[in-house]
């Protein structure tokens, strides 16, 4: 039941929020910052029931037979909902501040919380048609974040996104069947359901692949990220780059971990597909953003890259790389979040998208300068930041299975990195503004505190004594590689 | 092992959370900020003092575990405990000078606020215990020190700024492969012998050696990765330069030391040290040409900052030349390396000192340019005197500290080749004789056109000699370079042979290092010789001075340039193939939509004639039948079907749909070559743009010796890295798929 409130909630609370707003606004903000901390808090929530054992499964045979839902809290799906949703809750009250100037806000509250809605529901689901079910949803839902402006440009890039997760949704449903088909369950197992190297079983990894990957980035799929993601208002492309690309790389693991037999992908060697297109995908990424100069299509473009980290630490199947996968995931769902806020504060008080007139803005908004610079530096991977350690995870990870070329792949990933973001804090802090700035000045204290806490949130689990995230990512890695199993 | 103490924490993070203190502070009030940044600095340094009393009898570790999950290792032994008393020392003494320095300049808060910062990060990279350490403060000593690099924000600084950014950049990810190697072949990354463990995994030392060379290489200014060095140091402040130039450079040839005395050497495995051999051949000519280089780019320049930022490179060349004549010999090598030991302190220093003194003449002229100096003798006689000390110190002359460092290199490539006997040692030893004559004429060069001479254009404004606070700070340096110079021996003794004690070292050599003859004949003519060849050098550039120019094409920017050109070139070559792939593809397009359009025509003509002859045969058989059973049928019903086969035939004359077809195909036809010439245009002018910038920048590299080209070149230097990377990258996923 747990489960099912902590996913409708944020639903329903949207669809109510949206009739509220027509009421009062003050009332739909309220609402929607409580709602989104209510569900942050129930995540917290959810470590209770995870004291005694490694995953709770609920079954609801009767909702929308034949299959009827599941779901499975599990410390995966504990700890990413756990990050969506604080993260989902530090935007909304950045939302609240950015979003004054926007029209149709009572639609954009309600589709925010549905979004989190379903966002939640993929993480927490049990079987692959539930996960199907919420993973179509918040790709429709957050289909209208994208294209709140309503511009030419949003429109187009909203039916690129549109056409293409409807493409990664067949993908997907084709997986699906062939998974029933071969194993008579959809229903996700420690150990996996399906280990069989048949053609079909094959053609429904590409298929989990290519539906899921979709999502993430991965290239080629990728091509709408680049569009979709700038194109939305600052707090959606932060929501879209920090959370929902992240339902992409869940799902993955998921495929690989859960459904397919870990063991049995090393054994037959499926994963290296994976990690070829994850090497592509992070050059194209980092090569691509360099290219750009619209602050925000760089900042997607380097979505794009980090999303190659990611899915390169669970193609690796080491160990070592999972736990810096899991750790990336949320290091970056934290840095990439602080970077498109900041960036939507830049472009808020400036006007201004192109990286090279926005000179000497440090000097103007050195708050907003300085986060970004924080999350900057931790997207390089300096130590101290959270970067660093995820891309250390993941060399040695790749060291211990025998592919030294990946570690230096990283580290060439790294100098593309400072390549496209340092240039970006050099202007604002040392060049003379070439445009009028005399009347810029810091944002609120309200759209101020989200972005300090993430910037904070980058740097300071590491020089605690205990670093949480990297104790769960450590407790997730261990349980998806089997902990029972005597691992 | 050692005592714990937290000490070594303190002196890294004390100045580090002080310059957040400095930065608050600076904003109320300047006087109570200067004195807040003496204060750190003294403190740091008297630290320091405590933690040398302790690292002379054991060796001090302290460790935060939990930081970063890898740990924060403080491992201080006596070559640490010592290179950082000089660090905070050198540190107390240019922020004592800066304070009149800086004041005229803008931005004075910021800037003492990365100067403080950057001193205990540098603290922090001599500290560590373990590589991993070492690299964190690294990279935050690169990004701190990068503030100080660009303080004038001008377009010159910011150039070099990229540059020195970008270079850095590199090789901390060059070092940060290091670490990962080191981690997984060894499990730690402690400085302790693991040549063993590295060929057991399965790595070739080379490659790390290679890593290694790159990491540090790029800091310790190690030519051909040095370009960044004469811009960068140039165009800071000059405490600042001061500082990047007399101890962060020392933070490469810090690690070289770590490396080549420590990790890569055999734990019990004698048979491995002919790695060592090895190793220290490749750097003892490393060390050679960059000393050499170095220097010669000393004389050609006209620059007072820019002579001192080349000179730099050719002393980084005598350090990394003596450690590479100690590794060379193994065990033997207790004299190389306590050569580059020496010269290691001795430089940090006198290069200090010289930068110090170009900013003191700086202060009172504003002016760099050799030319536009001289006659200063008589205006600024304490400048005059202590800028002819530290000139005594670089060069070697008996009774000043260089000279002590210098006879112990020579007589460790001496030792060398009396002990393996090759001839190319013996080339080696004439390499280094020589660059000391070098740098005996640049160092010349620069204080008699500055003192002496007839009184340049910018000399005439100065009245004042420089002030008492700088004299007092001048006075200091002078004392320690004259008490090392004199006292010689009883300096090896205390400050050498501690650290050559760390090493495995032969017992013999260190009891030759406790009477080194410093004061035999022989050795007393070595600064003779080196002053009668860099006279007589000085006195050729002199008279050919302007005719002899360096060819363009030996610079290392000049050919980094030409790759990029022929990159550049490829990739012209790249768009040519691809825009004529896509005027095939469009043709074939084109050619396809044709046939699609005029297939179904001719069936549809074939077909037309097949409906007409039924029709023809239908129309006899209905005729037929209505002849014979309806004869009194209308005949206009008859007349009607054949009008409208006429009417159908018309509409599918053969001749107007060959028009259709061919209009169609026209406009097809037209747009294509529309878009053919808007593509080839395109590319015209793309060349034609290429070719004129290129134009452009040969000129702007013909112009290298002046100096102020780089105020005019602006290739951007991260395209270039971005075309090596692609590069890269295509051989790495080109190495995977094969």
């Amino acid at each position: 039941m747990y489960a099912m409130i902590m996913i409708f909630l944020p639903i329903i609370g949207g669809v109510f929020a949206y009739f509220v707003g027509q009421k009062s606004e003050k009332m739909r903000n309220i609402l929607s910052i409580s709602i989104a901390g209510i569900t942050f808090l129930m995540a917290l929530g959810m470590y209770v029931g995870l004291k005694d054992a490694d995953s709770i499964v609920y079954v609801y045979p009767k909702l929308l037979p034949p299959f009827g839902l599941s779901f499975r809290l599990d410390w995966l799906s504990v700890v990413l909902a756990t990050i969506g949703s604080f993260v989902w809750f530090l935007i909304s009250i950045y939302s609240l501040e950015y979003m004054k100037s926007y029209t149709n806000l009572n639609r954009y509250y309600a589709f925010v919380l549905v979004t989190l809605g379903a966002t939640i529901g993929t993480f927490l689901s049990g079987d692959l048609v539930t996960l199907f079910l919420f993973f179509e949803l918040m790709s429709l839902s957050s289909f209208v974040l994208v294209i709140h402006e309503g511009t030419e440009k949003a429109m187009k890039a909203g039916n690129l996104y549109l056409i293409m997760t409807i493409a990664g949704g067949l993908a997907l449903f084709f997986g699906i069947i062939a998974v029933y088909e071969l194993a008579g369950t959809v229903a996700f197992s420690d150990v996996g359901i399906l280990a069989n190297g048949s053609t079909l079983s094959l053609l429904a990894y590409l298929a989990f692949l290519a539906g899921f990957g979709m999502k993430a980035g991965m290239f080629p799929l990728h091509v709408w990220l680049p569009e979709a993601h700038p194109v939305a208002p600052s707090p959606a492309s932060a929501l879209l780059s920090g959370v929902m690309l992240k339902v992409g790389a869940f799902g993955l693991l998921r495929v690989i971990f859960n459904v397919y037999n870990v063991d049995f992908i090393a054994s037959i060697g499926w994963n290296k597909i994976l990690l070829v297109i994850s090497a592509i995908t992070i050059i194209i990424g980092s090569v691509y953003a360099i290219l750009q100069t619209d602050i925000k299509r760089r900042l997607a473009y380097s979505s794009v890259g980090q999303m190659g980290y990611i899915l390169l630490g669970m193609a690796l199947l080491s160990k070592q790389a999972l736990i810096g996968d899991i750790f990336h995931v949320f290091a970056h769902a934290i840095m990439k979040s602080c970077l498109f806020l900041a960036a939507g504060a830049l472009i808020l008080q400036t006007g201004k998208r192109d990286i090279r007139e926005l000179n000497g803005v440090g000097k103007k908004m050195p708050i907003t300068m300085i986060c970004f610079t924080m999350a900057s530096l931790a997207m390089i991977g300096i130590p101290p930041f959270t970067g660093f350690l995820s891309k250390w995870l993941l060399g040695l990870g790749a060291l211990e299975v025998g592919y030294p070329i990946y570690a230096i792949l990283l580290l060439v990933s790294s100098l593309l990195n400072s390549v496209y973001y340092l240039p970006i804090i050099i202007n604002a802090f040392f060049k003379k503004s070439t445009e009028d700035f005399s009347n810029v000045k810091e944002i609120s204290r309200m759209m101020l505190i989200p972005i300090i806490v993430l910037a904070i949130g980058t740097v300071i689990f590491d020089l605690l004594p205990v670093n949480i995230p990297l104790e769960l990512s450590t407790i997730v890695a261990e349980v998806l590689f089997g902990r029972g199993a005597g691992m | 092992m050692g005592s714990t103490s937290s000490l070594p924490l303190l002196m890294a993070m004390l100045p580090m959370l002080g310059s957040v203190a400095v930065h608050f502070v600076g904003q109320k009030n300047e006087k109570l900020r200067d004195f807040l940044v003496a204060a750190i600095s003294g403190a740091t340094f008297l630290i320091s003092i405590a933690l040398f009393l302790k690292v002379r009898e054991t060796i001090v570790v302290f460790e935060l575990p939990w930081f970063l999950k890898f740990g924060l290792r403080f491992n201080v032994d006596f070559i640490s405990g010592l290179f950082s008393l000089i660090v905070s020392l050198v540190w107390f003494l240019a922020s004592l000078f800066g304070f009149e320095y800086m004041a005229h300049e803008h931005s004075r808060t910021r800037f003492f606020t990365y100067f403080i910062f950057t001193l205990g990060a540098t603290l922090g990279v001599f500290l560590s215990g373990d590589l991993f350490s070492l690299f964190m403060f690294f990279e935050l000593m690169t990004f701190s020190a990068y503030v100080l690099v660009i303080h004038e924000e001008d377009n010159a600084s910011l150039h070099a700024g990229d540059v020195y950014l970008y270079m850095s950049v590199f090789g901390g990810l060059c070092l940060l492969a290091v670490v990962f190697f080191l981690e997984h072949a060894a499990g730690t990354t402690e400085f302790i012998p693991l040549l063993e463990q590295i060929i057991a995994s399965g790595f070739s030392p080379w490659l790390l050696l290679g890593f290694v060379i790159f990491g540090f290489g790029v800091k310790a200014g190690m030519i051909p990765l040095h370009i960044w060095l004469p811009k960068a140091h140039p165009v800071a402040p000059s405490p600042a330069s001061a500082l990047l130039s007399a101890l962060m450079i020392k933070t490469g040839a810090y690690g070289f030391v770590r490396f080549l005395m420590t990790i890569f050497t055999p734990l019990s495995n004698e048979a491995l040290w002919v790695y060592s051999e090895h190793f220290g051949y490749v750097f003892l000519w490393i060390g050679a040409i960059t000393m050499f280089i170095g220097a010669i780019m000393g004389i050609l320049n006209n620059s007072l900052k820019k002579i001192l930022a080349y000179s730099s490179i050719s002393q980084m060349g005598y350090i990394l030349f003596s450690l590479g004549a100690g590794t060379f010999l193994g065990t033997r090598g207790a004299v190389g390396f306590a050569g580059a030991w020496m010269h290691m302190i001795n430089h940090a220093f006198f290069k200090s000192f010289l930068f110090l003194l170009a900013g003191a003449v700086y202060l009172k002229t504003h002016e760099l340019d050799l030319r536009k100096l001289g006659g200063l003798r008589n205006v600024m006689p304490w400048a005059f005197g202590f800028f002819l000390i530290a000139a005594a110190g670089i060069t070697g002359v008996p009774g000043f500290n260089g000279y002590v460092s210098k006879i112990l290199i020579h007589e460790a490539i001496l030792e060398a080749y009396h002990l393996v006997g090759w001839e190319s040692l013996l080339w080696l030893e004439r390499i280094f004789v020589v660059t000391g004559g070098l740098t005996a004429a640049y160092i010349t060069k620069l204080w008699v056109s500055i003192f002496l001479g007839k009184k340049g254009e910018k000399s005439l404004q100065v009245t004042t000699d420089i002030s008492v606070a700088h004299r007092a700070v001048f006075g200091i340096y002078s004392a320690i370079i004259l008490v090392i110079g004199v006292f010689a021996q009883k300096m090896v003794n205390s400050l050498v042979i501690p650290a050559t004690k760390i090493y495995r070292f032969d017992v013999h050599d260190l009891e030759h290092l406790t009477h080194v003859p410093f004061w035999h004949g022989a050795e007393l003519a070595g600064p003779v010789l080196s002053y009668v060849i860099g006279i007589s050098a000085l006195l050729i550039v002199s008279k050919v001075g302007s005719k002899l120019k360096i060819p363009e094409w030996l610079s290392v920017e000049y050919i980094a340039y030409w790759i990029w050109h022929r990159l550049e070139d490829l990739a012209i070559f790249g768009q040519k193939i691809y825009v004529h792939l896509m005027l095939l593809i469009r043709k074939i397009i084109y050619w396809g939509a044709k046939v699609a359009i005029e297939v179904p025509v001719k069936f549809r003509e074939f077909g037309r004639r097949v409906v007409a002859f039924r029709i023809q045969i239908d129309f006899r058989r209905f005729k037929n039948l209505i002849l014979s059973l309806r004869k009194f049928r209308k005949r206009f019903e008859v007349e009607e079907i054949k009008r409208k086969t006429m009417v159908a035939r018309k509409y599918f004359s053969k001749d107007s749909l060959k028009l259709k077809v061919r209009l169609k195909a026209r406009s097809a036809k037209d747009s294509l070559k529309e878009l053919e010439q808007e593509l080839i245009e395109k590319i015209e002018a793309s060349r034609m743009q290429r070719i004129q910038k290129r134009k452009q920048q040969k000129e702007l590299l013909k112009e290298k010796i002046d100096d102020s080209y780089w105020n005019t070149i602006n290739i951007s230097f991260d395209s270039l890295i971005v075309a090596l990377v692609i590069a890269i990258a295509l051989l790495v996923f080109l190495s995977v798929a094969l």
